[in-house]
């Protein structure tokens, strides 16, 4: 199971675009209005920092995922320990993914297929692509999926062009101010900053050198598609109007109309989106079954999806109704695993283990 | 091997699964929903109606006689009940993602039409891409019965009648959510209303713009010049003919405007007043002379083009002061104007605007560039020696 410098990119890409860019936007212009183009600036230069912080971790010790790095790096039992919230994080945003996901093709597309067919449905492709190959089966889909959603940006960029308004995009900066722009800008940051799970992937990398300029390279390109998206947002809806749509993006999708003749283009897009998040879960559930396998030193990773999948379907329906998942999304989420799982525990970890090094090579050098 | 059994009984399930059953719903079950309106009854209670294609029937044509369309209403307390009554009465399910017109009656308008919004972007079988449209002088049922010789469906009509004089189709409903949820601005909605005048049947006709106040509430109606000026302000026009009286020139001269273009400079001038200086920009061509200037010469064509520019500042200058006076609500964008221009004292002057705009002082100038004169150089209804050359 080894992965390209190329697959990363793409892995990482179609992680992040679709699910931050359909999901996140709303809360964003709620605080920003139209300036939510700089909230998605000050969002990118987040996740940049949290992925550059995760890709120096994982280079302490390029050979070992995250669950040995971090036992290597604080000790056996309080690497264990440390671990906790990462298991916590995983399983419940599997499940929580899977729901969000569900929720949104049952509003938009089926809304008298009941909602566990949908999840079931989902589980059973990611489940399938997990047992048949691993990580190099999710990576390759992702080299053919991630393109083709990344073309569905496109799409919406150029269907739109001609109901922009670029007036629309002023005045900067008086109608919002610092303080909600920053703010605004954590929401996408929370789910941009998702590319930290590139801690569990660095080990399989063929050539971890590269690992540093693709990383930040598909968190780049993916931020910048989202700021693509959010600029569109506001040329066509104006900067009131889009926070009172769950999925603002969508609408805007759903309001294409090319010559009276491209219309009603909202099942395809939402198609590619659903390919993208196939693509997060995944790769979710990869981190998830490997790392519980690795934690608890089981031989054969692969057995523990068959437990894993009932435990992830099992959170996804626990949530009522689309308050509870987006509950999760702004509570959870972006209030206690953002901080502490994404920025603090990494980072605290790579100072730890660097000055470890650091002493070690110098002990080493003492020796000689 | 036992691999290759096991996964069969998995792809069936997917096959079950996957192809949307539960969801399916065949096109014979479907009723499509061309145009639907919405009326206040006296007894304060609301009649919806909606006019359905008949498949069968449209592409026949007129081999299968009839009309390819039907209209079913009901009548309820709310707008959900209503169309739970248009239900009881149709045997295919409502789909709405064809509809484009969404006509209501005067009385609805008058009585205020915030209980209609929400429904036309919260479900997902609406389409945002809506033009709604007040019925001048009558019911919304009244422009669903019209029938309307050009088109199959007449519903159809008010959407190219719209687009062929050179307005912007299909964003009213969005332009009316934003318009609402922007502080100061007042809604507008597009107007038909229905005539019959000389001719042998009665029809849908363009009227205009509606304005509505912060209740959602309509005010009073711009009529179709006077809302083709305020499209040009807004630059959400492509076409405009402009007719006009030029007693300088000894006559009339149509012109038609093809290109359009507006800039408008705001001053504050003192406390919570504001001057607003608009330019209106455009290009176009000389349709009608009935004057007797030869316009091939130069200083005639400028004679011209100088007659015409005043005359519009003047007409546009009255509907922004009818605008202004007698419906007091913010219809022309002077909001994002000041809010563009004057962030700063917007924060302070956004509150009280509609005390702040009936208030502006308006300066207007209309820089109409005449480029072409047509096919002829001189009327050819006149003599040589009559023409001034």
């Amino acid at each position: 199971m080894k992965i390209s410098g190329y697959q990363l990119f793409w892995l990482i890409f179609t992680m992040e675009f679709g699910m931050t860019a359909i999901f996140t936007l709303s809360a964003t212009v709620f605080l920003a209005k139209q300036d939510t183009w700089i909230s998605v600036l000050f969002a990118t230069v987040i996740a940049l920092a949290v992925t550059f912080v995760a890709v120096k971790l994982s280079l302490l010790y390029p050979e070992k995922t995250f669950i040995q790095s971090t036992q290597i790096i604080l000790g056996k039992w309080l690497g264990k320990i440390i671990l906790i919230p990462y298991f916590v994080m995983w399983y419940s945003v599997t499940g929580v993914i899977l729901r969000e996901f569900a929720d949104f093709v049952y509003i938009t597309l089926f809304s008298s297929t009941p909602l566990w067919t949908i999840i079931l449905i989902m589980l059973g492709a990611v489940v399938y692509v997990n047992y048949s190959g691993g990580l190099r089966s999710i990576a390759r889909s992702g080299e053919i999926i991630g393109p083709i959603s990344a073309a569905g940006s496109v799409i919406i960029f150029f269907f739109s062009v001609k109901d922009w308004d670029w007036l629309r995009l002023l005045p900067v900066y008086s109608n919002s101010g610092m303080l909600p722009i920053l703010e605004g800008g954590l929401t996408p940051a929370s789910f941009l900053a998702e590319s930290f799970m590139v801690v569990m992937l660095a080990a399989f990398m063929i050539k971890p050198q590269r690992l540093m300029v693709t990383s930040l390279l598909g968190v780049a390109v993916a931020s910048m598609a989202v700021l693509g998206m959010s600029i569109i947002i506001i040329m066509v809806f104006g900067p009131d109007l889009p926070d009172k749509f769950i999925y603002p993006l969508y609408s805007i999708v759903s309001y294409i109309s090319v010559m009276e003749f491209i219309q009603n283009v909202d099942v395809l897009i939402v198609l590619l989106w659903i390919i993208g998040i196939f693509v997060k879960l995944s790769l979710y559930m990869f981190i998830t079954s490997y790392g519980t396998a690795q934690m608890f030193h089981i031989k054969k990773w692969k057995r523990t999806i068959w437990w894993i999948a009932p435990i992830v379907f099992a959170i996804s329906l626990i949530p009522r109704n689309t308050n509870d998942t987006m509950d999760y999304a702004k509570n959870i989420w972006h209030n206690w695993i953002f901080p502490i799982n994404l920025v603090g525990i990494p980072l605290l970890l790579w100072i730890v283990g660097a000055i470890r090094k650091k002493l070690k090579g110098d002990r080493r050098a003492a020796e000689h | 091997m036992r691999h290759r059994l096991a996964s069969f009984p998995c792809l069936i399930f997917c096959l079950v699964l996957t192809t949307g059953c539960w969801d399916r719903v065949e096109l014979s079950d479907r009723a499509f929903d061309l145009a639907a309106s919405t009326d206040l009854m006296e007894d304060g209670s609301y009649l919806t109606g909606g006019q359905f294609i008949i498949p069968s029937r449209i592409s026949g044509g007129a081999a299968n006689g009839g009309q390819p369309y039907f209209i079913e209403t009901g009548n309820g307390k709310s707008l959900l009940e209503a169309i739970q009554k248009t239900r009881q009465k149709l045997s295919r399910n409502i789909t709405r993602s064809h509809r484009r017109n969404y006509y209501i009656g005067e009385s609805m308008a008058k009585h205020g039409i915030n209980e209609l919004l929400d429904g036309f972007s919260r479900d997902p079988g609406n389409r945002i891409r809506l033009d709604i449209w007040v019925v001048k002088g009558g019911q919304g049922m009244d422009a669903l019965k019209v029938h309307y010789p050009l088109e199959k469906i007449p519903s159809v009509a008010p959407v190219k009648i719209h687009r062929a004089i050179g307005g912007t189709t299909a964003t009213s409903y969005l332009d009316f959510m934003m318009a609402s949820s922007s502080e100061g601005s007042s809604p507008t909605l597009p107007v038909v209303d229905i005539v019959q005048g000389d001719s042998p049947q009665k029809t849908i006709r363009f009227y205009g713009r509606a304005i509505f106040n912060h209740d959602y509430k309509l005010v009073g109606y711009l009529n179709f010049v006077e809302g083709a000026y305020r499209q040009w302000m807004l630059q959400r026009i492509s076409y405009l003919d402009l007719a006009e009286e030029l007693p300088e020139a000894g006559g009339k001269v149509g012109v038609i405007v093809n290109q359009f273009g507006c800039k408008i400079k705001s001053r504050i001038t003192g406390t919570n007043k504001v001057k607003m200086e608009i330019e209106l920009t455009g290009s176009g061509y000389v349709a009608e002379n009935n004057t007797k200037l030869n316009l091939i010469s130069n200083k005639n064509l400028k004679l011209v083009q100088k007659e015409i520019n005043k005359k519009t500042s003047e007409h546009v200058l009255a509907m922004i002061t009818k605008v202004q006076k007698e419906y007091r609500a913010d219809v022309l964008g002077f909001n994002q104007v000041m809010n563009r221009q004057h962030p700063g004292e917007w924060k302070r002057l956004k509150g009280q605007w509609d005390t702040v705009f009936p208030e502006i002082e308006v300066a207007v100038h209309v820089n109409l560039n005449l480029k072409y004169v047509g096919l002829v150089r001189q009327p050819l209804q006149y003599k040589e020696s009559e023409i001034i050359k």
